[in-house]
């Protein structure tokens, strides 16, 4: 049996021997830490640097995938489907850019760390070969991601050029609910609105401009009757058409309907034209000259109005059998085909 | 008287024949024409006609012909000289000695007739009621108690209409009176204050122009303005077909400076409503003009409504400020 006196002192020794061994631990952790780091820095580089290669033969693969992908899109006959392909290969495209610019930017980061790395003097010399390695690899991936720069900019041109080869819409829907149908073949082509403005159409036009705000569309299904209005009140009808639909809008000319004409395009009523009416009465030219008097023509094909085709008349008139067409150059009905499109595959996941 | 008897006075028959003859031969050859003395009327002719004179009505601008009796008078005449006759010089007469070997002598009491001649007269007659006329084989027209015509329809305006015809002749015919030609004129753009109405003579058409005919001053003036013009136009809201339809422009200057040689005329798509001219002339400062035309609504229309613009010229030009459009609803 040990003495009180024995027992303290064997207490203090545990208590030493205690305190030493936990100063121990934790300098062995310490130890092991800086030791892992030390070995963590070369080896985190190099997995990045390996990660770095998979990215790179990710996108490799992803171009590969869409040049083939390029080689059976003018195989298809629908044009819209034509086009939404070759929207899909510019949205993949433009992921593969933006790829590249964050794997610029992760390697500009390796290349830091490799840089900082090599400062410090406790490395091996297989540590430093390692890293010099991975650094000569970056270079490597830099002047490939370059390349590769280049031919998604020259590939994503000829796709432009390839949309823009292809022929305009045979019709479309305006934004304001106008249903457009292509007239001729390019490069005279253009679009007249398939029926006269309606009535509903016109007033909602009216209410927008006039308070300032959104139109109030009518409904595609809703009961039609042309637009009853004045040569002034259909000009400004256009201006306010083409501001909301952001293309030009106007009233068709003589030259337009006899186009219309000739494709066999006649309107139910008889329409304004934008063209000046004249006459071959040499007392009446001498008149409208002498007064000062515009009278602006209508092309009347189912003589709603008069026994003749085309007839002069007061631009303030209007009749209930008297409406308007619209037309508008070919590029408005690519560009809102090109529009929607374009919605349709950024909405894509 | 016997055979025998006769057979001797036979020569002296003969004789006192050939003394006769040969002295009124020797007369004749002496007697001449002398100096003009009158103008004998041989004979005179009637004829029954017309005249027409244009006016205006006090209200509505309706043109007012006027028809009165005339007598177309022509006088045959003839001019008649004094008979002077030679006879030579005798030898024991005193006095002066002419060279001559004859002498001549005026014969008092005889003439000897010389040119014949027509002169017309036109003697004006009273007024012709209750007579109908054609104006240019179209038109009839029937005069009232007063031989007045009052042009309700404006027929002579429209004959003016065209601005490209400055005169235009027209026939008046009457079944018994015959026929009268007339020139109406239409002088907008006068440079003198001298009337164009020549009044008809025997040998000229009658001119009348429409402008003065309705009182209206086109004199061109050198200062004149447009600012200050205000123009009213009355025109019904709906026009019935078959139906005969007025506008009445009124025409006030509050401007300061004369408006010179105003007009308004109508456009439309549609004929009737198109081309009527409304004449102003000069309007000074402070006056108000109206001018009526009538508008005959046809009884076929191919829309449900008419639409027309009245549009003005001065003498400065057009003035597009004012034009004003109407809307005439078919009723």
């Amino acid at each position: 049996m040990l003495s009180p006196k024995s027992r303290r002192l064997v207490l203090i020794c545990l208590l030493v021997i205690g305190m030493c061994h936990a100063q121990d631990i934790k300098s062995e952790n310490e130890k092991g830490n800086a030791e892992a780091s030390a070995v963590a820095a070369p080896k985190s580089i190099r997995t990045r640097t390996l990660e770095e290669l998979d990215a790179k033969n990710r996108r490799d693969r992803e171009l590969s995938d869409i040049a083939t992908m390029l080689k059976t899109i003018p195989a298809l006959q629908n044009m819209e489907q034509r086009i939404i392909e070759y929207l899909r290969i510019q949205k993949r495209f433009g992921k593969l850019m933006d790829d590249i610019k964050d794997a610029s930017s992760r390697q500009a980061d390796i290349a830091e760390d490799i840089r900082t790395s090599l400062l410090d003097t406790k490395l091996t010399p297989q540590e430093e070969a390692r890293l010099h390695e991975c650094r000569q690899n970056l270079k490597s991936f830099a002047e490939q991601q370059q390349l590769m720069v280049q031919q998604i900019r020259l590939a994503s041109r000829n796709v432009q050029n390839s949309i823009g080869a292809l022929p305009p819409p045979p019709s479309y829907m305006s934004r304001a609910g106008i249903k457009m149908n292509l007239v001729g073949t390019m490069p005279n082509a253009f679009y007249v609105s398939a029926a006269c403005i309606s009535k509903d159409l016109f007033i909602a036009a009216s209410e927008s401009l006039k308070l300032q705000q959104e139109p109030n569309l009518p409904e595609a299904d809703a009961p039609y009757a042309v637009a009853n209005v004045n040569y002034y009140q259909a000009s400004t009808f256009c201006s306010w058409l083409s501001t909301y639909e952001q293309a030009v809008y106007t009233i068709p000319g003589k030259k337009v309907f006899e186009s219309l004409a000739q494709f066999n395009i006649v309107p139910n009523e008889a329409v304004w034209s934008s063209s000046e009416w004249q006459t071959d009465e040499v007392g009446q030219i001498r008149a409208i000259e002498r007064f000062g008097v515009i009278m602006q023509q209508v092309w009347d094909p189912k003589q709603r109005l008069s026994s003749e085709q085309f007839i002069g008349e007061l631009p303030i008139a209007h009749y209930e059998s008297l409406g308007f067409l619209v037309i508008t150059p070919a590029m408005t009905g690519i560009a809102r085909r090109w529009q929607l499109l374009s919605q349709q595959v950024a909405n894509e996941p | 008287m016997t055979l025998k008897a006769y057979r001797r006075l036979y020569p002296l028959v003969v004789a006192i024949i050939a003394l006769v003859v040969s002295t009124s031969i020797a007369d004749s050859k002496l007697k001449r024409r002398g100096r003009y003395v009158r103008t004998d009327v041989e004979k005179t002719v009637d004829k029954d006609s017309f005249s027409v004179e244009l006016s205006c009505s006090t209200t509505g601008s309706l043109p007012v012909l006027t028809f009165k009796g005339q007598t177309i008078r022509t006088i045959h005449e003839v001019k008649m000289y004094e008979t002077i006759i030679e006879t030579p010089h005798s030898a024991a007469e005193a006095g002066p000695v002419f060279r001559e070997k004859n002498e001549i002598k005026v014969i008092p009491g005889e003439f000897i007739a010389g040119e014949q001649s027509e002169r017309v007269e036109i003697i004006d007659g009273n007024p012709l009621p209750n007579e109908t006329f054609s104006i240019n084989g179209v038109f009839t027209v029937k005069t009232d108690n007063e031989g007045k015509c009052l042009d309700k329809k404006q027929i002579i305006l429209e004959f003016m209409d065209d601005l490209s015809v400055n005169s235009c002749t027209l026939t008046f015919k009457h079944d018994k009176l015959g026929e009268k030609e007339f020139v109406l004129t239409r002088e907008l753009l006068k440079r003198s204050n001298q009337p164009r109405t020549v009044k008809p003579t025997p040998d000229t058409i009658p001119t009348v122009d429409i402008l003065e005919a309705f009182g209206l001053d086109f004199t061109q003036l050198r200062s004149i303005g447009r600012e200050g013009l205000e123009l009213k136009i009355d025109l019904p809201e709906g026009a019935q077909p078959n139906t005969i339809i007025t506008a009445t422009v009124t025409a006030t200057n509050k401007g300061n400076r004369t408006i010179g040689t105003l007009m308004v005329r109508t456009f439309s798509r549609e004929g009737w409503l198109d081309g009527k001219m409304f004449y102003f002339g000069n309007l000074e400062p402070g006056k108000t003009m109206t001018f009526s035309r009538q508008f005959l609504v046809p009884d076929k229309a191919a829309a449900e409504a008419s639409h027309v613009a009245f549009a003005v010229w001065n003498l400065l030009g057009r003035q597009q400020d004012q034009l004003q459009a109407f809307r005439l609803k078919r009723r």
